[in-house]
């Protein structure tokens, strides 16, 4: 089942359809839910930001490093890749 | 999950002078939604040391950049960091600024690029245990 959540936060309004277990792990895990969608209304400001910044760049005659790009973000994938596989194993420590 | 990133003064010194690197940063941090962040000392740090030819560049690029507070817990971990670099023997000393910085990556699960001193960096990354760090110049 989904269900429809709203915030608003400042000028910012998000909204999302979540699946009810999605809902329930989000508000088991935040002290209160307004406090997270505020966070998350919080979140998508900054990347709207990130995307005009882009955009101002560009304009400007600025083109990005790809080389940079693209180490950067192999380097960020072999991170994520090592926290999740630590977490598992912390999980699986908790476990038993 | 997904890391966001933390820069130290030096990452965003060298982020100051590129803009062809900043814009492939804030591309890539939007593209995978990671927040650019830092701890609110390199604030301090960066726009009081930059030169006043690149103090609009500065604030351009640190306006971009969510910066956070530090907690006397945060500050505590930062000294436990530093001791634990200073106790390997080896040349380290990293500054109250970087192992503020590395405490904040370290309590938030992001990785942290720098430019300074590597093996500063890299003894607060081995005195955290989990810290992921990458020297900046090592991307390019």
């Amino acid at each position: 089942m989904k269900k429809r959540v709203q915030a608003e936060a400042g000028y910012a309004k998000i909204s999302a359809t979540l699946e009810a277990p999605v809902l329930r792990q989000i508000r088991e895990r935040t002290t209160n839910v307004s406090g997270f969608l505020n966070e998350a209304a919080k979140r998508k400001l900054y990347f709207d930001m990130l995307r005009a910044t882009e955009e101002d760049l560009r304009q400007q005659g600025v083109e990005p490093d790809m080389r940079f790009y693209r180490n950067l973000k192999k380097w960020i994938h072999e991170v994520d890749a090592r926290q999740a596989a630590r977490m598992r194993k912390e999980q699986r420590a908790r476990s038993g | 999950m997904s890391a966001d990133f933390v820069l130290d003064t030096g990452a965003l010194v060298a982020l100051q002078r590129d803009p062809r690197r900043f814009i492939a940063l804030v591309m890539l941090a939007r593209e995978e939604s990671r927040a650019l962040r830092t701890s609110a000392p390199v604030v301090t740090e960066f726009l009081g040391g930059s030169s006043r030819r690149l103090r609009p560049a500065g604030q351009y690029v640190i306006s971009r950049i969510s910066s956070s507070d530090v907690t006397e817990s945060l500050a505590r971990r930062a000294a436990v960091l530093i001791q634990g670099a200073v106790d390997e023997g080896g040349r380290a000393r990293p500054s109250a600024i970087d192992a503020l910085v590395a405490a904040e990556a370290e309590a938030t699960d992001a990785a942290l690029v720098f430019d300074g001193d590597a093996a500063d960096f890299r003894a607060l990354s081995r005195a955290s245990g989990a810290l992921e760090i990458q020297e900046l110049r090592g991307l390019l």
